[in-house]
């Protein structure tokens, strides 16, 4: 099987690749937002506690 | 023993560790899942007599369309416990679960206009599975909105409970839509149990795909509720001694 064979898939490539491409593409983005949304709550949590461990220190 | 277990388990500590254990291996299963799949499904499975190689798409059009519909009970099922016995991370469970049914539910419906397209000669039809299936998705996104619109954590866990119970009434019609009403969209070829109408070189990638969105699925929502335990018990002393700790490594 040649693999442009393989892309065109009988005539149904556009249909075939735009559907795994955007699944993939959703997938992904989500997996992606999940990691930066826990980054951002590290992020902010750890200048939190800093900010709490001076406050402590102070007194 | 049991139920000394689910106590455990549902105390936000004990859950963060242990997901903590099994999130490398889900991610390799998923992977391994996803690879075998589409060899299968894109270079192994024979072309189809009828629909020559545009049945292809099946292989995540079928499986996102049966997550949308799991997703949906397991929040459902997730919220009737929340609001039973007040277990926080059943809420947790539920709301991560949100925008994941909803991105399974997008890609059903997309992956289906892009079937319909060249099967039916349209991308869209006002048929019974279709319309259904995209008030599901309207049903997820309300989710999502009522949650992000009420501050107050526990209201918020309370209405969206509410709000998912009651759309569990779309999961049946989405369900049995193709033998109640006259529609495009053709009857099940798998859950016939006894007899399923699908040769096995297809079945056996679909059924792989499958197992690969439900990897995915365990996989995100485990990291999603990670992310929101962290959040809520952030005053408590195991955050924070988790977040300091990780100081070093950045």
């Amino acid at each position: 099987m040649s693999l442009a064979k393989f892309i065109d898939m009988g005539g149904y490539g556009f249909y075939i690749w735009s559907s795994y491409g955007i699944a993939f593409c959703v997938l992904m983005v989500m997996v992606w937002k999940i990691r930066k949304n826990k980054n951002m709550i590290y992020k902010q949590l750890r200048m939190k506690y800093k900010r709490t461990h001076n406050i402590q220190q102070d007194n | 023993m049991m139920v000394k277990f689910i106590h455990k388990l549902a105390s936000p500590k004990y859950f963060y560790h242990l997901s903590g254990k099994l999130l490398p291996w889900l991610m390799a299963m998923c992977l391994l899942f996803f690879l075998l799949g589409l060899v299968q499904g894109l270079i192994y499975a024979p072309v189809d007599y009828q629909q020559g190689h545009s049945y292809r798409i099946m292989f995540i059009h079928v499986p996102s369309a049966w997550m949308s519909l799991m997703i949906y009970i397991i929040m459902a099922t997730a919220g009737a416990i929340f609001l039973i016995w007040k277990i926080k991370l059943a809420a947790i469970i539920a709301s991560s679960s949100a925008t994941i049914g909803a991105a399974f539910t997008f890609i059903a419906l997309v992956t289906g206009a892009l079937w319909g397209k060249p099967m039916w000669g349209t991308y869209w039809a006002w048929d019974a599975r279709l319309t259904s299936e995209l008030i599901l998705l309207f049903l997820y996104l309300g989710y999502i909105a009522l949650e992000e619109a009420i501050d107050d954590p526990r209201s918020a866990s309370k209405a969206c409970a509410v709000l998912v119970l009651v759309g569990v009434v779309n999961i049946p019609i989405i369900h049995y839509s193709v033998e109640w009403w006259y529609t495009l969209h053709q009857g099940a070829s798998v859950s016939k149990l006894d007899t399923p109408s699908i040769h096995i070189s297809m079945l056996i990638p679909l059924l792989l795909m499958t197992l690969a969105c439900k990897c995915y699925y365990a996989l995100t929502i485990l990291m999603q509720a990670r992310n929101k335990i962290l959040w809520q018990e952030q005053n408590t002393h195991w955050v924070r001694a988790l977040i300091t700790e990780n100081q070093s490594k950045g």
